[in-house]
């Protein structure tokens, strides 16, 4: 399983109303290891490097659920699997995203234990997500 | 077609069309392309056979790259756990032996 990172501003901007996780567009995007994000200092899309998506299918998630029981809340989102058409640029981090408000505020992101540089026409990434616990919880 | 169901993961939507109750694969203008389901009552049980058949699909789908040599990668993201560490301190404290005391 591939470890959270919380992006630090995450905290700070969930109060600051920039995300409705209910109705916002969640989106992941991709870089390298080497662009890693840097949670302590990135905030937003712009702050990091992100690849080449040319010959990717669409990266944007279907939310399931943003809700509450007994305190704890929780964001479902649906497994999502990624299509290539063509030879993919390298990449080794998932990051999650807010793509509807301006800023396009980033959540959290994961990596993979290594680049994945051998992706072509024809193959698939699936980001898999717990359906029960979802990618994050508040309590 | 009353009722547009999406099927995440796979290139097609999907009708119920409560008059008939069946659900439909539709064209891209939303006209009926092939039946799916029949006998089908609710809004529910539609979006429980849009499922059903995007999970044969998906499994055809996988089956199909699999003959076809296509390589298929994967990540499981774990849930992040996000706390409010005064809240849970203070939970910690009322469900404990120490009290405050006035």
């Amino acid at each position: 399983m591939a470890l959270y990172n919380k992006i630090d501003a995450f905290a700070a901007d969930i109060g600051l109303g920039l995300h409705n996780l209910a109705t916002n567009q969640l989106t992941f995007a991709m870089t390298t290891l080497a662009n890693k994000p840097i949670s302590s200092a990135d905030a937003v899309l712009g702050d990091i490097t992100e690849i080449n998506y040319s010959g990717l299918s669409s990266r944007n998630i279907t939310t399931t659920s943003w809700g509450q029981s007994s305190g704890l809340a929780t964001l479902i989102i649906q497994d999502l699997v990624i299509s290539a058409t063509a030879s993919i640029a390298d990449f080794g981090t998932i990051v999650l995203y807010n793509n509807t408000t301006s800023s396009d505020p980033l959540i959290s992101w994961w990596e993979f234990a290594s680049d994945i540089t051998t992706m072509e026409s024809g193959d698939t990434l699936t980001i898999d997500s717990d359906q029960t616990n979802g990618v994050m919880t508040i309590e | 077609m009353i009722m547009i169901i999406v099927a995440p993961n796979t290139p097609f939507r999907f009708g119920w069309d409560p008059e008939k109750r069946a659900v439909y694969s539709l064209w891209a203008d939303n006209i009926a392309h092939e039946q799916i389901a029949s006998n089908i009552e609710n809004p529910e049980t539609a979006k429980f056979a849009v499922e059903m058949w995007a999970r044969g699909y998906r499994s055809r789908d996988r089956e199909d790259h699999k003959k076809k040599g296509y390589k298929h990668f994967h990540i499981l993201a774990e849930p992040g756990r996000l706390g409010l560490k005064e809240d849970i301190e203070r939970q910690s404290l009322n469900t404990g032996s120490a009290k405050a005391e006035g």
